[in-house]
Parts: C-alpha cells; sequence; structure tokens
C-alpha cells in the first residue's frame, strides 16, 4: 500500500498505533529507500517500508517527483516505529542509520532481529552470498526475486539508479514493499528453523551484538587527517623514486599498473610466470611476481603495494575525520566479525619503510617465510631460491614497531588516533584460538597448562610431542614445528602445505603430525570425532550452540569451524557485556579486529575501567581459562606501550606546591 | 617571528620594567603573593609561534597613576622621564585552569585542603589569559620556561604551574615548573585559539599609548591588585 497523502497516513498509521498499543511485543518490518549509502553524510531517506503483520506500507518522504509526506508523518512514524519491543529488517543497520538520522530513537530495550543474520545461521558452510535477491532466489527460486531484476532495470533505464530519490513513489513503493514481504517471510522461515536447530540461544546474542555494532559503527573513530595527507605526500615521493628504478631497469618507460605491458616485459627479459590467468595466460599478480627473482619485479610489486596503500588506506579518510566501519555479524560462517569500509581486518599492522635498504640474514628468512605463506594462501607450493638483491626489495615491509618520529615510516594504523581527552586501550585475546583448541582435548594436562599464568602453550607442546626442553639446542626447531602443527590443524591445512611451512617432505611432515598427536593426547582423537559426526550427520555445532552445516568433503574443516567458531562467539558474549558495564561510563568499545577489542577511555577512568574490561573478557560462560593483554595505544592504534607506563592522574592536592 | 629559540638569541644580544591601558580589557593574570596558576600553554614555543613573545615595556610614575608604555617604533615614548629604561618581558597565551590562594577574598573559591590540614583556596578560570612576567635577575625566570620546554618537547605539552612567593621588589620570586597534572583544553574551547590576538597585537592595543588610568581588570582573575607587583 503505496501511502502518500496525510489522510490516508493519519488512518492506516492511526490503526498501526492502536494495535502496537494493545501488542507492542508485535514486531515490525522495516526497510529503507534512500539517495545513497552514505548515512553518515550527505545521504538521507527517501522512504519508509513498513510490515506489520500481513500488510505492508511505503511512507514516502522525500521523492524528487510525485507526492511526498511531510515532516509531520515522518516523526510521527517515527515514534509509531518506537513503540515496537522488534524490528525486524534484513542488514537493519544499515537501515537504523537512516531512521535515527530522521527522528526515530530506540527504545533501550528494543531488539533489533536481523534476518541476514538468521539466514546465516540456517544456511550451510557452501552458501557464500547472502544478499537479500539471492537470498530469496534460493529459498524460493528465481521468480521470486524478479521484482528487484526488474525495478532495477527500470531505474537504470531512467539513470535512477545512483539516486533512488529521484524516482517516483509508484516506481519504489512497490519495490520497498516486496523487500519488506519477502524479509518478513524470510524471517518467519528462518526462525522456525533456529528453534528447530536448537539454535535460539545463538539467535539472541547475534540480536544483543546487533545493538553492540550498531553502537560502534555510530561512534566511529578519529582520524588524524593531517597524518593522511603527510602520509599520503610520503608515499607519493616514494613510489616516485620506486618508478624511477623500475624505469632504470627495464631500461624504458612502460604502464606499471598494466599487468600486460608488465608480462611482455618480464618475458623480454626471459621470464615465465609460474602462475596461469583462468583463461589460460601468464599471470603478473602478486603471487606470481613474488616468485621471480628478478629486482624489476620486487620493485614492480613494491610500487603495486605503495599505491594500493595510498588508495585503499589513505585516500578515502583525506576529508573524514571520523571513520565509521559497517560490521558485519553474518559475514563469516563461524560467527566472526567481519567488516568494511573498510576491512578492519586488512589494516596492516606493520608499518612501511619508504626507503631501499640492506636486509639482515634475519630479515631476509623472514621474507622468505612470508613469500612462502603468499604462495600457500593461494594454494599452491613452490622451492624458491632468490637472490639477496630481490629479498631486498621486500624491505619496505617493516615490523610491528612502528616509530612515528621516523620520517621514513608510515603505518596506516597511525591515522586512528582518540579523541580529545581520552586514549585508545587495546585488549587483545592471546593465543584465544590455541586456547579454545586444546579445551577441546579434555587433556588433564593440557588443562592444568591453560590455567597457568603466562603459559607457552607451543613450547610445552613441544615438550610434550617430541621431548625436548629449552636447554635443547633444537627446543627453537621444534617449538615452531608444535605451532605450525597446532594451527595446521585449527585451520584445517593439508600436508602439502604442512610441508611447505615446515620446509621439510610431505612424509616427514606427516612423520611429525603423527607424533604430535601421539604426545598431546586427545588431539588426534578430537579431529577425528568431528570428522564422523560430519561425515554421519553433515552437521556440528560449537560450544555455543551455533550449528554448522558442512558437506562430507569440506569434514576437514569441521575443526576450524569450531575453535574459531567459539573464539568468536567469546568474543561476541564479552563484547555484549562490556558494552552493558561501559553504559554509565564515558569509556566506550570503538572497534574489534581479530581478536582484539579497542576501547576509547577518558582520561579520569583510565586507571579503573581497562582492569574491569580485561575481568570481563577473561571470564566466560565456557570456564575456559583466557587471557587478555592490555596496552594503550598511544598516541594512536600504531603504538602501544602497557597500562602501567601511563602516568596515573594527579590531583590539584598533589600538583600544589605548599611550602 | 616568536618562539623560545629566536628570545633566547635576543635576550642573549641584550640584556636588560606598569598601569597604562587604552580601556583595552586586560587578560594579564596578576600574581598576589602566594598564588599559583595552573594552566596550558596556548604557546607552542616553537618558531612562527605567535603566542608568545618578548617585549619592551616603559613602567613609570606619572603624578598618581602608573603608566604601562610598550616601547615600540609607532609609540609615542615623548612623555616617557628620561631616565626610564624599558623592562625587557616575555608574555604568552594559556588557558587557565585555576589560580590558587592562600588567603580567600571571594567566597566561591573552593577550599582545598593540604597536608597537615593546610587551607588553600581554588578560584576557577577555565579562560583563555595571558602570562606576563620579566626575565628576572639573570634570566632566572625565563630559564625555567626554557626547561619546561626542554623537558616536554613544547611548551603546550602539559599543564605548568607559576608560583608567586614576596611582596616586595627585593623578596618576590616566581617558579615556574611542570606538573603530572593532565587537564588539557577542553575541545569546545579549542577553536576560540585561532581567533586570540597575537602578544604583539595585544600588548600595543593595551599599552600602545594613550595613557589612561588602568581600568578595573573585567573577567580578569582577582589574583593581584596592581599591575606594578609584576615589576618584581
Amino acid at each position: 500500500m503505496l501511502v502518500k497523502t496525510a489522510i490516508d497516513f493519519d488512518y492506516y498509521v492511526g490503526q498501526l498505533e492502536k494495535d502496537l498499543a494493545h501488542n507492542p511485543t508485535s514486531h515490525i518490518v522495516v526497510d529503507v529507500e534512500t539517495n545513497g549509502l552514505d548515512a553518515f553524510g550527505r545521504n538521507q531517506l527517501c522512504g519508509v517500508g513498513i510490515g506489520y503483520g500481513e500488510d505492508t506500507y511505503y511512507f514516502p518522504f522525500m521523492h524528487q517527483q510525485g507526492d511526498n509526506l511531510g515532516p509531520t508523518e515522518l516523526q510521527r512514524l517515527m515514534r509509531c516505529l518506537e513503540q515496537t519491543d522488534k524490528l525486524v529488517g534484513y542488514n537493519i543497520k544499515f537501515d537504523l542509520k537512516f531512521l535515527e538520522k530522521a527522528g526515530y530513537k530506540p527504545p533501550e530495550e528494543v531488539v533489533f532481529a536481523d534476518v541476514i543474520v538468521m539466514v546465516r545461521l540456517t544456511e550451510p558452510a557452501s552458501v557464500k552470498e547472502l544478499g537479500l535477491t539471492h537470498t530469496i532466489q534460493r529459498v524460493y527460486g528465481e521468480a521470486a526475486a524478479s521484482y528487484d531484476k526488474d525495478t532495477k532495470k527500470e531505474l537504470r533505464s531512467h539513470k535512477w539508479h545512483k539516486d533512488f530519490s529521484l524516482s517516483p513513489p509508484e516506481l519504489l513503493g512497490p519495490y520497498c514493499e516486496q523487500d519488506v514481504y519477502w524479509t518478513h517471510k524470510l524471517y518467519v522461515k528462518t526462525l522456525k528453523q533456529i528453534l528447530e536447530s536448537n539454535q535460539v540461544d545463538v539467535m539472541n546474542l547475534e540480536f544483543d551484538l546487533t545493538k553492540v555494532l550498531y553502537s560502534l559503527e555510530n561512534e566511529g573513530i578519529s582520524i588524524d587527517t593531517a597524518y593522511v595527507q603527510d602520509a599520503i605526500t610520503r608515499i607519493d615521493q616514494r613510489r616516485n623514486e620506486v618508478e624511477a628504478k623500475i624505469y632504470d631497469l627495464a631500461n624504458k618507460e612502460f604502464n606499471i599498473n598494466s599487468s600486460q605491458q608488465v608480462g611482455e616485459l618480464l618475458n623480454e627479459r626471459g621470464i615465465r610466470s609460474s602462475i596461469q590467468t583462468p583463461k589460460g595466460k601468464e599471470s603478473w599478480s602478486e603471487v606470481a611476481l613474488v616468485q621471480i627473482d628478478d629486482p624489476l619485479a620486487g620493485y614492480i610489486r613494491q610500487y603495486r603495494a605503495l599505491e594500493k596503500l595510498k588508495s585503499t588506506y589513505l585516500e578515502p579518510y583525506l576529508d573524514a575525520s571520523v571513520m565509521h566501519t559497517s560490521y558485519c555479524n553474518w559475514g563469516t560462517l563461524t560467527g566472526r566479525l567481519s567488516s568494511k569500509e573498510p576491512n578492519l581486518q586488512n589494516i596492516p599492522r606493520t608499518h612501511f619503510k619508504l626507503l631501499d635498504r640492506e636486509l639482515t640474514e634475519d630479515e631476509r628468512n623472514t621474507v622468505k617465510g612470508r613469500i612462502n605463506a603468499i604462495i600457500a594462501a593461494k594454494g599452491t607450493s613452490a622451492v624458491l631460491d632468490l637472490s639477496n638483491h630481490v629479498l631486498d626489495t621486500w624491505g619496505f615491509v617493516g615490523d610491528e614497531s612502528f616509530d612515528p618520529e621516523d620520517r621514513e615510516q608510515v603505518a596506516m594504523r597511525r591515522m586512528f588516533i582518540p579523541r580529545k581527552g581520552y586514549r585508545l586501550v587495546s585488549f587483545d585475546y592471546s593465543q584465544m584460538e590455541v586456547r579454545v583448541f586444546l579445551s577441546y582435548l579434555h587433556n588433564e594436562d593440557v588443562d592444568a597448562l591453560l590455567a597457568r599464568e603466562d603459559v607457552d602453550f607451543h613450547g610445552e607442546a613441544a615438550k610434550i610431542a617430541f621431548g625436548v626442553d629449552e636447554s635443547s639446542s633444537e627446543y627453537k626447531f621444534y617449538r615452531q614445528m608444535a605451532k605450525n602443527i597446532t594451527f595446521g590443524v585449527i585451520y584445517g591445512i593439508g600436508k602439502a602445505r604442512l610441508a611447505n611451512q615446515l620446509n621439510v617432505s610431505e612424509k616427514e611432515a606427516f612423520q611429525y603430525k603423527k607424533k604430535y598427536f601421539a604426545g598431546i593426547s586427545g588431539s588426534k582423537s578430537f579431529i577425528d570425532k568431528v570428522s564422523r559426526t560430519v561425515a554421519a550427520r553433515g552437521w556440528v555445532k560449537n560450544r555455543y550452540g551455533r550449528v554448522y552445516k558442512i558437506p562430507a568433503d569440506l569434514a576437514y574443516k569441521g575443526v576450524n569451524y569450531l575453535v574459531q567458531g567459539t573464539s568468536a562467539d567469546i568474543i561476541n558474549e564479552r563484547i555484549i557485556k562490556i558494552h552493558g558495564y561501559l553504559k554509565d561510563k564515558k569509556a566506550h568499545i570503538l572497534l574489534q579486529v581479530h581478536d582484539e577489542i579497542i576501547c576509547e577511555i577518558p582520561d579520569d577512568e583510565i586507571h579503573s575501567v581497562p582492569s574491569e574490561i580485561q575481568k570481563l573478557l577473561e571470564e566466560n560462560s565456557l570456564g575456559i581459562p583466557l587471557k587478555v593483554d592490555v596496552e594503550v595505544c598511544d598516541p594512536s592504534w600504531a603504538t602501544k606501550k602497557y597500562l602501567t607506563d601511563i602516568p596515573k592522574p594527579v590531583t590539584i592536592e598533589e600538583a600544589i606546591d605548599w611550602d | 617571528m616568536s618562539g623560545i629559540g629566536r628570545i633566547q638569541e635576543a635576550r642573549e644580544t641584550r640584556t636588560q620594567g606598569q598601569g597604562g591601558s587604552n580601556g583595552v580589557p586586560g587578560r594579564e593574570i596578576w600574581f598576589r603573593d602566594g598564588d599559583q596558576a595552573f594552566l596550558s600553554s596556548v604557546a607552542t614555543g616553537e618558531e612562527g609561534d605567535t603566542n608568545l613573545d618578548d617585549l619592551y615595556m616603559y613602567t613609570y610614575n606619572s603624578g598618581s597613576r602608573w603608566v604601562n608604555l610598550l616601547d615600540d617604533a609607532d609609540v609615542d615614548k615623548s612623555e616617557v622621564p628620561d631616565n626610564q629604561r624599558p623592562s625587557h618581558k616575555f608574555a604568552f597565551w594559556a588557558y587557565v585552569h585555576e589560580i590558587i590562594h592562600t588567603e580567600r577574598r571571594n567566597d566561591d573559591w573552593e577550599v582545598v585542603q593540604g597536608p597537615g590540614g593546610k587551607k588553600v583556596y581554588k578560584e576557577s578560570i577555565h579562560d583563555f589569559r595571558i602570562i606576563s612576567l620579566t626575565f628576572g635577575r639573570s634570566d632566572y625566570i625565563w630559564n625555567q620556561l626554557v626547561d619546561i620546554y626542554n623537558d616536554w618537547s613544547g611548551l603546550n605539552k602539559g599543564v605548568m604551574r607559576i608560583k608567586r612567593t614576596g611582596t616586595g621588589m627585593f623578596d618576590t620570586s616566581y617558579q615556574l615548573a611542570a606538573t603530572a597534572r593532565q587537564e588539557e583544553i577542553p575541545s569546545d574551547e579549542e577553536a576560540k585559539i585561532a581567533d586570540l590576538p597575537t602578544i604583539k597585537e595585544y600588548f600595543k592595543s593595551r599599552y600602545g599609548g594613550q595613557t589612561t588610568q588602568a581600568p578595573a581588570m573585567a573577567g580578569v582573575s582577582t589574583a593581584s591588585s596592581t599591575d606594578a607587583d609584576d615589576l618584581f
């Protein structure tokens, strides 16, 4: 129903208000149409779609053609939405931002039921695409989603697709109502599936998390725009130097960003790529370039990396004093959070050096490890023998020890700074996945290890499995071996990749793994049990009851889902607790990335709040002994120091000269 | 051009002190015996910083009043007595959080109790003020500011305390010290910094001629009764 007159609005919304007054627990499905995606910028909603019971409505407010309702109606609609205890939406945080911009004030106890999260909880591991249209097609067939295709075709034909407000309510209204209709249908269907699979607790955890994430996204994190500008300038300067080196080595100028021209040039130098594109041509991607023993390839890769740093992490934030990322608590199967615009997981931890330098032998070995990891990540392996001057082109990749005073260094994390009067504090789970993995083994010796303070699990695993101790000259080797096998098990990597990582033959890798399993009692039986369960019933559930539907041929991934998923749900559970604890504090959570939570804490809470947060993070409903490292990111996310290094605030009494 | 370095240099090459104004509201803090101000410097001390400067001031008695006159090429100094020499001073803008007094002269001042039951009185300022001091004998006052600059690598990196001890010409001293307090200039106040006149502009408009009786220090701390105290 397209409601475009004040009289109709008064009738329909009046009925809705009366009904909600009697049934506040009834849910409302909501979907907004906007003139863009930037809720924190200039974009605004042009209409609101509502679903209540079997009925759907579209209320146009800011269409540039046709009839619109006025601001009085908009505010009345917002008050009406505030009457319900549960708002249902598809990727609801997006809708909420625009609704709040229009005046909606979320009631304290309201539940935000995000259907995309419910779909994630019910779909098999093989399903990657969770957008509404894809989901409708997958669940209800291609024809059910034809309205989306047809409307978008119409919008494109009038060039209204980039700004929906240009279209008339008569076009966008029915489209929005269809979205509402299908969202509601999916809500009912997935809710039933969740009840049947006994995942209600996980679903409620996710709904609570949605509220917390919405709050994090709204808060945003401050950006040091002066640093962004300065870093761009310096990167440009360095890129120009690298460009000159490339032309010098190539003896000619060419388009470095053109894979074709790069390929032709390298071919001229007698270099063939070991990697092929899906179409069978030679690939000159990063994984191909890292394997080429020619400094030209090294500098081309460095040039591209500098370009990427600038365009991905810096330029989008030149004019943004606050960055609002978007969290997806439906973005991964395991339950781990992902984020976009930007993807926080991808923001490099390391700094970058804007100069040429000769690496030490240790650094060259580290580079070889990085190259192996890049190659292994693409599912291939290669035995490389790269010259030192090629390895040295990796000299621009620094480590996590960023020196803000060094003009030859840039760090992407440096642009994230606290607001005035606040400090960024990092809470990082130490070896979380290893701890969760070990908790699955039900091994008394391992449980005793878990309970110990500052235990080095990999060292202990080496001692148990390989019978070495710290005094042995081979201890370091076996510790690394134990570490790789543990993570290999957690991430489900095959023996070829493990052999590559360990730099041994596949047969040797197999023998080491066998010895590890024999030493770490419970490890092999746990892995076997997961595989058997997946094969027998097609699903396993993590410690929070999150269900993973896994095809038999991917059974080896079961351990990873359980360990990563349980770790993720611990963080999800704890982040909700912290958010609750901080309600009456000035401190707030800003970011969650990997196993790290970044909070912004004011100076007058810096010596009281962090220890409470640390305590809340280490507690968990599963009783797994967890350890959280607390560091202050001062003056930015790129530089960390111990909290104890932050001087306690001095009172006026202490500062007065009493003599 | 200003900056710790430049003033220091000028002081080294020229070694060498009041109540006139042009009706321009005074923004300086005048200290009494025992007063101590806690402030966050707006001046950085870096080259080009116009929130810190040095200047020369004539202070002389003209009949029943004290006259302050800026020694500047544009200022008419014909009424300055022949035997007067200008006093070399430095001045900087600061955000003054509060001033501690040993005597309560205002009911609004809050009592602060110290060790042994000793009481002082806190006057909340929370406004931008000018700290104007002479260099002191053998530059001892100025040198304390330089020490803070060196310790912090800048003047605006923390809260400093300035305390006056003594009442007269021969027993007055000033102590400038960096403190561990973490107060900062509030975010909503920071925008006002851009509107502050430069030190030179302020002194020129207030002490640049047309000597008159010094007006009451509107909005300025009651830390002192006469500008003459600043001589010491």
